[in-house]
């Protein structure tokens, strides 16, 4: 089993394909600034929260089927000569975000 | 007075007449142990099965599997033997190759040959499999790989172990047709400091019952409210927040069921509630958003109760 961290939100995490019990990795939407209290529990900085950019999501495309054990994207056909033809597939997730970096 | 041709016409000497079978005359053995014992009418004959397979026809099995599995497809076929020139029973038997086990459809088409179908099996080859976790389309088609056209549905239904497909006789359901798999999603821990997020695997619909986590607060002054959120992956549509503040040093026991439960005598137990027999799509989230959080606080223990079906 590999372990990766994001590059995008920094979590560490095990690979999805060493379970099918574990879940992909998804970014959460949010960058958080802490806020500041004061020793009384009252705020001094309130905290502001942002959305994240370049969301890492590596669940697989809703589009991927594999035809005799090879991956494919099912898509409609250009030519509209049939509702829908098989393409390869460069990528197979949503989205890459930042990458991911190999922990061990 | 009878000649010994007269008397010998039957079976041996003095046999009788008419009524015993002479022996079969030399060169004409007629084997009987070997071959089919019955043979069919080929022309004019009533259909044996509503399915026909064409010369152009295929049988398609499609597979959406969330567990490991390699299942048997078999099945019998009434065709003309090519040798004998009659019609025979051809059985089908194919090991499919091992599945890879994320609730992607994968596909597999078969060249049973041109003839009646009468019937198909599909058997799991794995012990565990439980309904929710393997949902199997058999059907025959005609076209290329690229872009076919689906002839007949015959199964349509969730394989399962100790439950077989077969058709005739097994259901044609919608993938997302509940009951499925009833099973405990852990969420990987995350970062210091971080909230967490359950997205729903592509391929995948959930029933959420109930989620427990435990949100361990560091020594940092301050005041940290857990709010849940539900969304789509874009637009909230669902958003509940805890009734009591979490403060330093504090370990607290957050729970989140479709029903509300009054806070109650534990400090370190908190309730919230979620949208009774919540059904969530694939790539829909639950999450945490807690007000306050500090650098050193840590959300961990997180699982989720849920029953998953396949979606498409």
């Amino acid at each position: 089993m590999s372990i990766w961290q994001c590059n995008s939100c920094g979590q560490i995490y095990p690979d999805a394909e060493s379970s099918p019990d574990t879940l992909p990795h998804v970014c959460h939407p949010d960058v958080i600034e802490y806020a500041v209290f004061n020793s009384d529990g009252t705020v001094k900085t309130p905290e502001r929260r942002t959305a994240r950019e370049n969301i890492r999501n590596e669940n697989l495309l809703p589009s991927l089927t594999y035809w005799e054990g090879v991956p494919k994207l099912r898509v409609p056909d250009p030519t509209r000569n049939v509702p829908t033809i098989l393409v390869d597939a460069e990528s197979v997730i949503i989205s890459e975000g930042k990458g991911r970096t190999k922990v061990e | 007075m009878a000649t010994d041709a007269e008397r010998n016409r039957g079976a041996g000497a003095y046999s009788t007449p008419g009524v015993d079978h002479p022996a079969t005359p030399g060169g004409e053995f007629k084997t009987e142990g070997f071959g089919p014992q019955v043979s069919f009418k080929i022309t004019d004959v009533n259909f044996p099965s509503a399915v026909y397979i064409g010369r152009d026809d295929r049988l398609i099995v499609e597979i959406a599997p969330s567990a490991a599995n390699a299942p048997i497809l078999s099945g019998r076929i009434l065709r003309v033997n090519p040798f004998t020139g009659i019609g025979d029973v051809f059985y089908m038997f194919e090991q499919l190759p091992a599945l890879n086990p994320n609730r992607v459809f994968q596909a597999f088409v078969f060249n049973p040959g041109e003839g009646f179908l009468l019937n198909v099996c599909l058997t799991p080859n794995a012990s565990a499999i439980h309904r929710g976790q393997e949902y199997v389309a058999v059907s025959l088609i005609r076209g290329t790989a690229a872009s076919f056209f689906r002839v007949a549905t015959l199964i349509g239904d969730y394989l399962c172990t100790g439950g077989n497909l077969a058709w005739p006789g097994s259901r044609v359901l919608c993938c997302s047709e509940f009951p499925g798999n009833l099973r405990v999603v852990q969420i990987t821990n995350p970062a210091a400091g971080a909230d967490w997020v359950a997205t729903v695997p592509t391929g995948a619909r959930w029933k959420v019952y109930s989620f427990h986590a435990l949100f361990t607060a560091s020594a940092t002054v301050a005041n940290r409210q857990v709010e849940v959120i539900v969304d789509d992956g874009a637009n909230i549509y669902w958003d509940s927040d805890a009734q009591v503040n979490i403060t330093a040093g504090q370990a607290v026991s957050i729970n989140d069921t479709g029903t509300n439960v009054p806070q109650g005598v534990f400090t370190t137990t908190q309730n919230l509630v979620i949208p009774p027999q919540l059904q969530m799509a694939a790539g829909h989230r639950i999450r945490t958003a807690t007000a306050g959080i500090q650098a050193g606080d840590q959300w961990s223990a997180i699982n989720l109760l849920v029953e998953e079906v396949i979606e498409e």
